[in-house]
């Protein structure tokens, strides 16, 4: 009778155990999908895009990246290697994780050319973009 | 765990089956919603007919160029050959329409399929149809020097997906 009632508590406390775990590691699997970088890559690729599309040739752009870059440093991500933009193709890219980044073309037929000074995209916190018409 | 019944278990394979069922749901959820696509091939088509729009009514006015045979609708709205080459994942079409509502010049570029998805895609939702837009603005335009008023069509339409790139090792 005795080691059943030992038994029973042993077996209460493993259970309570067990699901503890399984909804520690259900959450943080749930915590780690919300704020992962495959969301934000999507979302900051395809605004970018469009940005680029309806913007006028001759202009600056220059939008807050901050919450990105946060990101991208805790995914262990460079600040230049955060956006890439492919003239040839038409494309932004987007890499804020270990993932090869997020692609999505624009259709203005445009060059868009990093800050001068420093020749990079990402200049402090915020993208620098300058538009240009295209030659080709 | 000698002498209790089945049902007074409470580590049993039917817990572990209940677990597994409820992780399974979950994680499958939580991972379609995330990986999901963010659709903006509405916006896309609404910048590119806004884009179209812009270049082929200045002041109202189409440009006189339009009327050529050698007219390049691209080049003049500043949109890229390569883009809109054959299997594009863009199309507009432009017509001028004269007040009797005659069409008088059509002008297109990328994938002209599209306008049939449309028209599909009007009665029957479907997935992975493009979506258009379809603007109408009056016009001037000179007619062998006589100046008229018109209308001018806009359908523009998107079916871009951006692509998910792998690592490269």
């Amino acid at each position: 009778m005795r080691w059943n009632k030992r038994g029973m508590l042993i077996e209460t406390v493993i259970f309570f155990i067990l699901n503890i775990f399984f909804f520690v590691v259900l959450t943080v699997f749930i915590v780690n999908s919300s704020s992962g970088a495959t969301v934000y890559e999507q979302t900051y690729a395809k605004e970018i895009a469009l940005i680029i599309d309806q913007a006028k040739e001759n202009t600056t752009l220059t939008i807050d990246f901050t919450d990105a870059l946060k990101l991208a440093q805790k995914n262990g991500v460079k600040p230049e290697e955060v956006i890439q933009i492919n003239n040839l193709e038409r494309k932004v890219i987007v890499r804020l994780g270990q993932s090869g980044g997020y692609s999505f073309g624009y259709f203005s037929n445009y060059d868009i050319l990093p800050e001068e000074k420093s020749g990079k995209f990402i200049v402090g916190n915020s993208i620098f973009m300058r538009i240009k018409e295209s030659k080709s | 765990m000698k002498g209790k019944k089945g049902g007074e278990k409470l580590i049993s394979i039917w817990w572990f089956m209940v677990l597994i069922i409820v992780a399974t749901g979950i994680v499958i959820g939580v991972s379609a919603y995330y990986t999901a696509e963010v659709d903006v091939k509405a916006v896309e088509a609404d910048i590119l007919s806004e884009k179209v729009l812009d270049c082929m009514s200045q002041n109202g006015f189409v440009p006189e160029g339009f009327f050529k045979d050698n007219f390049d609708i691209l080049h003049t709205c500043k949109l890229s050959q390569k883009v809109f080459e054959a299997g594009s994942n863009f199309f507009f079409r432009v017509s001028l329409y004269d007040s009797n509502g005659k069409l008088i010049k059509s002008s297109q570029a990328g994938d002209a399929s599209f306008e049939k998805s449309c028209a599909i895609q009007k009665e029957v939702t479907a997935v992975n149809f493009p979506i258009c837009v379809n603007k109408k603005e009056s016009v001037i335009y000179l007619d062998r020097g006589d100046i008229r008023r018109g209308e001018l069509q806009i359908i523009a339409g998107s079916n871009q997906y951006g692509r998910r790139l792998i690592a490269s090792v």
